[in-house]
């Protein structure tokens, strides 16, 4: 058969590639300010925009998405022409992917500082950006299946299969948690609520680390390891069972982030279980990598780009067993809230997703630009770097984790707990939150020099645009040979019905967690003295969103009695039902908040929002002084009202209209209260709405409890289910 | 708005168990596909990434326009 001369695509991989380098050093940058902040607060150089609750959303999504993304797109864009034989089926659908892509990256870049936040982790943009992000990811989808089709390559290898269920998965993902009602350009509420709210977003959030962390990264690391260590991968048939498990297993293990919270316990020992069987292709996955290096480990010695994917697989077997581990019950008692998991995820993302990008660019760089690397010594620094920085970021992580929560669970001998005041906790990791910020700039600096090492490296060579290629075109009559032929018919050759296939694998394990939880109402037994927030709270709660409390203060007490007698009563399902996002929170930098209402003045949350140090002596939490200035839009409340009586909160028909009366009123009690206590402050400012919405957490069980004791009907009861 | 559109799905019992069977049935298929496989098939699809011929890193400024050149030998010879 005659040959055709086609070209493969280098462009759009390289502007890939410089907008990974670029968003990784700046990701790393702003996680560094984070660490920094955790330790010396007053890092946020004073200003609303930089405060460790917007820059850790800022940091978390410049790494997944612009870091992680962007080189998983550039690996993806590189090894799919080479695997199909083909250019990619459209240069202007690359090109828009990538600046479209990069724009979505500018929108976070502005809007997260500003405080526009949805609040559910990893998928934190507001509304026009998720429709952005709809559209890119369909161009970028349209342009993968448009390749595959266009194909020179009968027989699709591994790697595009991670591709395919990269693509599906995520669009699914993204378009169900994205679920939310528009208050206005700027800011939405979940569709969901409480409990079922939480979830959907931890199915989205576990999903995330699967889908967009880590197939698409297994499919690169079976292209560029056996690419880089120039033999075959271990076991082909491996892979094809570690494919189809894995995405069939990944997608059921969401609700073990959500281990002793008020979900239904059988949806928590479901996420268990499959977590647990995550080990077996997680774990086959790891050794078909390490494997494909035997017989070429001497290589590994001198070679910086084996160095890297080596200590990237390590990581990711480590991480694999780990995540399984920390979701068995008794061992998530002692983890989770704690830093144990901050290094559970640094461990998967500075080792197995840094690595193998690191590792993919060393071996792309030279490549495409027609030359050999500036410096392998300078590549073996940045190596021993990076390695260094991720021992020291996981190992203070780890024993700050447990020392944590070990004193937040330690009880004297006359059944009172030691550690009382849980700042006593937090200034006790102190010293180990700096070691982290240590391994973190080890780590950083390492990228540096990795920058400086492939910019040279680009200067001394020239830049192969387009790399001439030659195959022969697929026949149009295909007989498949007979061993193992219904296999390639029905996959393989199909690459639509091979996509709808692996849609349909991870459909099954979402819809089964969800549809009961969504379904049964015992699931969420109601409580009929829960309320509706007041206009004023709904404020309050908005702000309490906008500063990012959520990154460090939980609202889920736990049913332990460590919890149980430092916060109050275990957490209930029905406590969250007009919860719109739910506000659970994964991280305990500072208390658990759920029953703080009425255990403060309000005189006390005053001086504490303006200087906590000053409040509590050691605490760093940073001061937020322009909520003392800034004012409440009150033109937002009607719209608000709207908003999330669409999504079922029971508002009365009208409400909209007297609801600045109530607010009015209610702030203006708080003012006279504040004013009583020497303290003159406007009922607009939102210090106000804050202090109305934190007062109301906990009261509404309080509540019903004192109803019940009275026999009395409570007043203003929207409900009674 | 979903929880009615949900409830009024008949016999929704039944899809869990419809799911395991599937599954299980799919898995069965998978495993013995995989153990029964052509060899030579398996080894042309675990050889697909070395296709091009590249070299490690430290001789692929040497090799990459060499890359071109045996690329094309290969090809014709195919």
């Amino acid at each position: 058969m005659e040959l055709e001369k086609f070209s493969y695509d280098n462009k759009v991989v390289k502007a890939f590639i410089i907008a990974t380098v670029v968003f990784g050093l700046v990701g790393m940058l702003v996680g560094l300010t984070a660490a920094i902040q955790l330790f010396y607060p007053i890092f946020n150089f004073d200003t609303q925009y930089t405060t460790f609750g917007r820059i850790r959303p800022l940091h978390t999504n410049a790494i997944i998405f612009a870091f992680v993304g962007n080189a998983m797109f550039a690996g993806v864009y590189y090894s799919m022409q080479r695997l199909l034989k083909t250019r990619m089926f459209s240069d202007g659908l690359s090109w828009i992917h990538f600046w479209g892509w990069q724009l979505i990256i500018l929108a976070a870049a502005i809007s997260l500082p500003l405080g526009m936040t949805t609040s559910k982790e990893y998928a934190e943009l507001e509304w026009p950006i998720d429709i952005a992000i709809t559209i890119i990811w369909v161009v970028f989808g349209w342009n993968m299946i448009g390749t595959i089709i266009k194909r020179r390559e009968r027989h699709m290898y591994v790697a595009i299969w991670f591709y395919i269920a990269t693509f599906i998965t995520v669009a699914v993902l993204h378009l169900v948690n994205s679920f939310e009602i528009p208050v206005n350009f700027f800011k939405s509420y979940s569709g969901y609520a409480g409990v079922q709210d939480a979830l959907v977003q931890w199915w989205y959030g576990h999903n995330a680390v699967a889908f967009f962390l880590t197939t698409p990264y297994l499919g690169l690391m079976y292209y560029f390891l056996p690419k880089a260590a120039n033999r075959p991968v271990y076991s082909y048939k491996l892979s094809i069972v570690h494919f189809w498990s894995l995405i069939f297993i990944y997608i059921w293990a969401g609700p073990h982030h959500l281990l002793y919270t008020s979900l239904p316990d059988w949806a928590q020992s479901l996420g268990v279980v499959f977590s647990i069987m995550l080990i077996a292709p997680s774990w086959g996955g790891m050794l078909n990598g390490l494997m494909t290096l035997r017989g070429a480990w001497d290589r590994v010695r001198e070679e910086p780009v084996l160095k890297f994917l080596v200590v990237a697989v390590t990581a990711y077997g480590m991480a694999t067993l780990e995540g399984p581990l920390l979701s068995l019950k008794n061992v998530n008692a002692i983890a989770h809230f704690t830093d144990w998991i901050i290094a559970h995820v640094h461990v998967g993302g500075l080792g197995w997703n840094g690595f193998l990008i690191f590792g993919m660019l060393y071996w792309l760089v030279p490549r495409m630009w027609d030359t050999k690397l500036f410096s392998t010594k300078l590549a073996n620094l940045h190596f021993w770097l990076g390695t260094l920085g991720i021992i020291f970021y996981a190992l203070p992580m780890y024993v700050s984790g447990v020392v944590q929560s070990l004193m937040w669970k330690e009880f004297n001998p006359e059944g009172f707990l030691v550690y009382k005041n849980f700042l006593e906790t937090t200034v006790q990791i102190l010293p180990l939150h700096m070691l982290r910020a240590v391994g973190g700039s080890l780590y950083l600096t390492g990228a540096i020099i990795m920058t400086y090492n492939l910019i040279k490296t680009a200067y001394a060579g020239n830049f192969i645009a387009n790399e001439a290629a030659e195959a022969a075109p697929l026949a149009k009559e295909y007989v498949a040979p007979r061993s193992g032929a219904w296999h390639h018919r029905v996959l393989e050759h199909k690459p639509v019905l091979f996509a709808v296939l692996s849609l349909v694998v991870i459909l099954i394990g979402g819809l089964m967690e969800m549809v009961p939880t969504f379904l049964i109402k015992s699931n969420v037994p109601t409580i009929s003295s829960v309320k509706p927030y007041t206009p004023l709270e709904l404020h309050g709660r908005d702000i309490y969103i906008r500063e990012g409390c959520v990154n460090c203060h939980t609202q889920m007490v736990r049913p332990f009695r460590s919890e149980t007698e430092r916060y109050g009563e275990y957490s209930k399902a029905g406590e969250y039902v007009y919860d719109h996002p739910f506000l659970w929170g994964s991280k305990r930098t500072g208390p658990d908040l759920q029953r703080i209402g009425g255990k403060y003045s309000n005189t006390w949350h005053y001086n504490h929002m303006l200087a906590p140090d000053a409040v509590s002596t050691g605490s760093i939490m940073p001061p937020y002084p322009w909520l003392f200035e800034q004012v409440i839009d009150k033109n937002q409340t009607g719209k608000k009202i709207s908003a999330l009586r669409k999504v079922g909160v029971p508002y009365e028909e009208g409400y909209e209209a007297v609801a600045n009366e109530e607010l009015d009123k209610q702030a203006m009690v708080i003012a006279s209260n504040l004013k009583a206590d020497g303290i003159e402050v406007a009922p607009e400012t939102e210090i106000v709405a804050l202090i109305a919405y934190l007062q109301r957490l906990g009261q509404d069980i309080k509540a019903g409890k004192t109803a019940e004791i009275n026999n009395e009907p409570l007043p203003g009861s929207p409900t009674k289910n | 708005m979903y929880n009615n559109v949900l409830q009024s799905i008949e016999n929704i019992a039944v899809w869990p168990v419809v799911s395991f069977v599937i599954f299980f049935l799919f898995f069965i298929c998978l495993l013995w596909w995989v153990f029964t496989a052509d060899k030579k098939f398996i080894e042309y699809m675990a050889d697909l990434p070395l296709q091009q011929g590249e070299l490690p890193t430290e001789q692929a400024g040497a090799a990459a326009q060499e890359n071109c050149s045996t690329e094309k030998k290969l090809s014709s010879q195919n």
